[in-house]
């Protein structure tokens, strides 16, 4: 391999690496964290490798799991409580939504859950540990400032608010809870296979990285209905372009986030485009959108969305010099260019045909499955949504932790700023530049 | 005005909701939602897929408890009650005998299974074996080879959620269906009449077939099964006999013969669990009152045409051409 040409992108990833602002850490969690620097990447990397290696480590957690609540029972937040119930470690105990109708399934999908109206009500319950904030992302702040000041863990939606000095505040109150735990909702960075990806890349698997290119595609009205006239203009606060951040903000975001991940950089600039093409009915957010997030280092990606079309649906591609790598549905896969060198293992690993080209397998965790008598090629039958890694690397820290998050405050900040930046793009058709030090806190 | 229609894939079939009224952009949202709701039951109680909550359960359950989430204990408790109230023909534990009998994926071919086998099956059906701890939240198999399948009640299940969702929207006047074999209604249709439900004779492929009946539905739900459909036909004796994928839980056989069951109640599970016991006992009556209203109704195709061999056909009942002489219940 040529070290010397990936130089310059390994060690922008590797500064990166050891920039994250660490946390104030006691004397108790200091002795715990020492052992957790490799542990945090092996409990977020797939719980496919049993749970059992973890649990010879020191860890308060003496099988009683922690009881948590999710305000905002909306579909995100619907998604957060399933996931909240199908991890050991934590007890749905609360679930709060200040629309009756949403207690009402509340009731009907987690009857062991407290219902509970007002999210104060919730913070002012000792027992309750954490919160998950799923409400509408212009509602996250007072609720995370509330619930910070509470003495409660947090996890909180990504983007974390729909202004700058909303996320700001959020991300700076994470940042001054020094013995809380401040989770961001950037989901793909605790994601087993996008986790593999990136170590893969970091190898220098695909070479020099050229460009990157994400779609979200799913033909749906994004609206949500009610029967009161006035909790529907409230559920559908996403299709006003004064409250929501459009496609690119509310869903790319965690897809450019993959991308400045993988290419270790932060966007400089984002230029965007648009328009309301299908869903007609009265919303100011674009139902269709394009983008092109530039970064420092040249490279360039490639973004679109669309509530028009569910072809293709949704994917990231990675492109190197050497290969290009395919992410979707939890799976991924390389295409290797003619004249890249050999890896040497992939003449083993399984391929797949994709029209006329063949993709070589990318497995999480390969190795170690087979060592413990697994085929890695088969189905996982552990295999778990991203949100449920997101919360799980959650529950993790709050039993050996607190340590600093993978998608801690400094990330759901910087997050939200490309995501607000972008959204501002596209609705004003135009190249909106993101100076440096607006990701500074 | 055009009602909205939403179509979609789910459980291995077509579901299809209809919804007419003037406010086409809430209607479609309050539709969508509650197909998202179809695909998240789907997702937790696919048999077929191995990260599935329900996969996990059968995968873990003979060994240890395994914790469930709200909606599997709901539905497992709706199954344990089912089971009960139709005297073990609805069971969910019959999936070893859909394999053994061929009848476990769409693409196998069917078999009749050998006597040996069918014994040996005996040990491994059973609800009754299947320890529902509504207390701690988990679900125990007390036997080895226990597995779930939810494919009888599941779809039924799903409608009524869907429901829900779309009578919480203020949704006054809906038609779903999964496969046009379950089906459930909110309200009348657009013209004030309740929704007609026709059900077709699967035994007649003439291009001129018409309905057996339309069957009447203000805010309820149908479930129809048969024979017909994923079945296949053993030719091996002195004649030929087609076995359907509904199986007796008493004796882990196959249902034969030219059978068609209905029931209609307010709930599609319970009528999907009902018309699927009826199809393995065809004898035996639907007690009105053990979960809501239940009508049900079994039918034997013989040779001078449809008969009723358990149940009757209510007078309100409609058929295009001449009902045959089915016996009739009082209209209440």
């Amino acid at each position: 391999m040529d070290v010397t040409r990936r130089t310059p992108f390994l060690s922008d990833i590797i500064r990166r690496l050891t920039t994250v602002a660490p946390k104030h850490l006691s004397r108790r969690n200091f002795l715990k964290t020492g052992s957790l620097g490799t542990l945090a990447g092996v409990l977020a990397s797939g719980e496919r490798i049993p749970s059992a290696m973890a649990s010879a480590l020191e860890t308060d957690f003496n099988g009683n799991p922690f009881p948590c609540a999710v305000i905002g029972f909306g579909e995100w937040g619907r998604e957060i409580a399933a996931a909240v119930e199908d991890i050991e470690e934590l007890q749905l105990a609360a679930i709060c939504d200040n629309f009756p109708l949403m207690l009402r399934r509340a009731q009907r999908a987690h009857p062991q859950a407290a219902r509970i109206a007002d999210y104060r009500e919730v913070l002012d319950n000792p027992d309750i540990v954490a919160v998950f904030v799923a409400t509408a992302t212009h509602e996250h702040k007072d609720i995370v400032l509330d619930a910070l000041q509470a003495g409660k863990h947090v996890y909180c939606e990504a983007p974390l608010a729909n202004t700058i000095e909303d996320a700001r505040a959020i991300a700076q109150a994470g940042l001054a809870a020094q013995d809380q735990i401040f989770q961001a909702g950037v989901l793909y960075r605790t994601e087993p296979q996008y986790r593999s990806v990136f170590g893969f890349v970091r190898s220098g698997a695909i070479g020099r990285p050229a460009m990157t290119r994400s779609q979200w595609h799913q033909k749906t009205s994004w609206r949500r209905s009610s029967s009161s006239g006035e909790r529907a203009q409230a559920l559908n606060w996403r299709l006003d372009q004064d409250l929501s951040l459009g496609l690119i903000g509310e869903v790319g975001i965690q897809q450019i986030d993959v991308s400045s991940w993988i290419l270790g950089q932060k966007p400089k600039a984002v230029s965007g485009f648009g328009g309301i093409m299908h869903w007609n009915d009265g919303r100011t957010v674009k139902d269709t959108i394009q983008a092109m997030i530039e970064y420092p280092g040249g490279e360039n990606m490639m973004y679109d969305a669309t509530l028009v079309s569910g072809f293709d649906a949704a994917y990231d591609l990675l492109f190197g010099d050497d290969a290009t790598i395919i992410l979707r549905d939890g799976k991924a896969w390389m295409f290797k260019e003619v004249d890249a060198p050999m890896l040497g293992w992939e003449v083993y690993a399984r391929k797949d045909r994709f029209y006329k080209e063949t993709g070589i397998a990318l497995l999480a965790n390969a190795t170690k499955l087979e060592a413990l008598g697994q085929d890695p090629a088969a189905d996982d039958p552990n295999a778990k949504p991203p949100i449920w890694h997101a919360l799980k690397a959650f529950a993790d820290n709050l039993i050996y932790g607190p340590f600093p998050a993978v998608a801690g405050p400094e990330l759901g900040y910087e997050s939200t700023v490309v995501a607000i930046k972008a959204n501002e793009a596209v609705q004003g058709g135009k190249r909106v530049e993101i100076p440096d030090d607006l990701y500074q806190l | 005005m055009q009602p909205v229609r939403l179509a979609f894939r789910a459980m291995a079939t077509r579901f299809e909701f209809v919804l007419p009224g003037p406010d086409a952009p809430s209607l479609r949202a309050a539709g969508e939602e509650a197909m998202r709701e179809v695909k998240r039951i789907e997702d937790r109680f696919n048999f077929y897929s191995p990260a599935s909550e329900l996969s996990r359960l059968n995968r873990d359950a003979a060994s240890a408890p395994v914790r469930c989430s709200g909606m599997m204990m709901r539905l497992l408790a709706a199954c344990r009650d089912l089971h009960r109230q139709t005297g073990g023909h609805f069971d969910p534990t019959v999936a070893p005998a859909l394999a053994a009998w061929g009848l476990r994926h769409q693409q196998d071919a069917g078999r009749v299974p050998s006597p040996e086998a069918l014994e040996a099956l005996t040990d491994r059906i059973g609800m009754e074996h299947v320890d529902i701890d509504e207390q701690q939240r988990s679900v125990r198999f007390t036997r080895e080879g226990i597995q779930l399948d939810l494919g009888g009640v599941a779809k039924g299940w799903a409608l009524d959620e869907a429901r829900l969702i779309l009578e919480e929207s203020g949704i006054e006047c809906a038609l779903l269906h999964g496969g046009t074999s379950a089906a459930v209604t909110i309200g009348t249709d657009p013209d004030g009449t309740p929704w007609k439900i026709g059900i077709e004779d699967p035994y007649d492929a003439s291009e001129t077939a018409s309905w057996l009946f339309a069957v009447p539905l203000e805010s309820g739900a149908l479930s129809v099964s048969g024979v017909r459909g994923k079945s296949f036909v053993d030719a091996s004796g002195e004649t030929q006999t087609e076995y359907g994928h509904v199986i007796n839980p008493r004796t882990g056989h196959a249902v034969s013969g030219p059978r068609l069951a209905l029931a209609v109640s307010d709930s599609a599970a319970v009528c999907d669990a009902w018309s699927t016991a009826l199809l393995a006992a065809p004898d035996k009556p639907v007690a009105d009152g053990v979960a809501g209203p239940i009508m049900g109704t079994a039918f034997l195709k013989t040779d001078s045409g449809w008969t009723v061999t358990a149940g009757s056909v209510h007078p309100s009942w409609t058929s295009p051409g001449a009902l045959p002489s089915f016996p009739t219940s009082s209209d209440d």
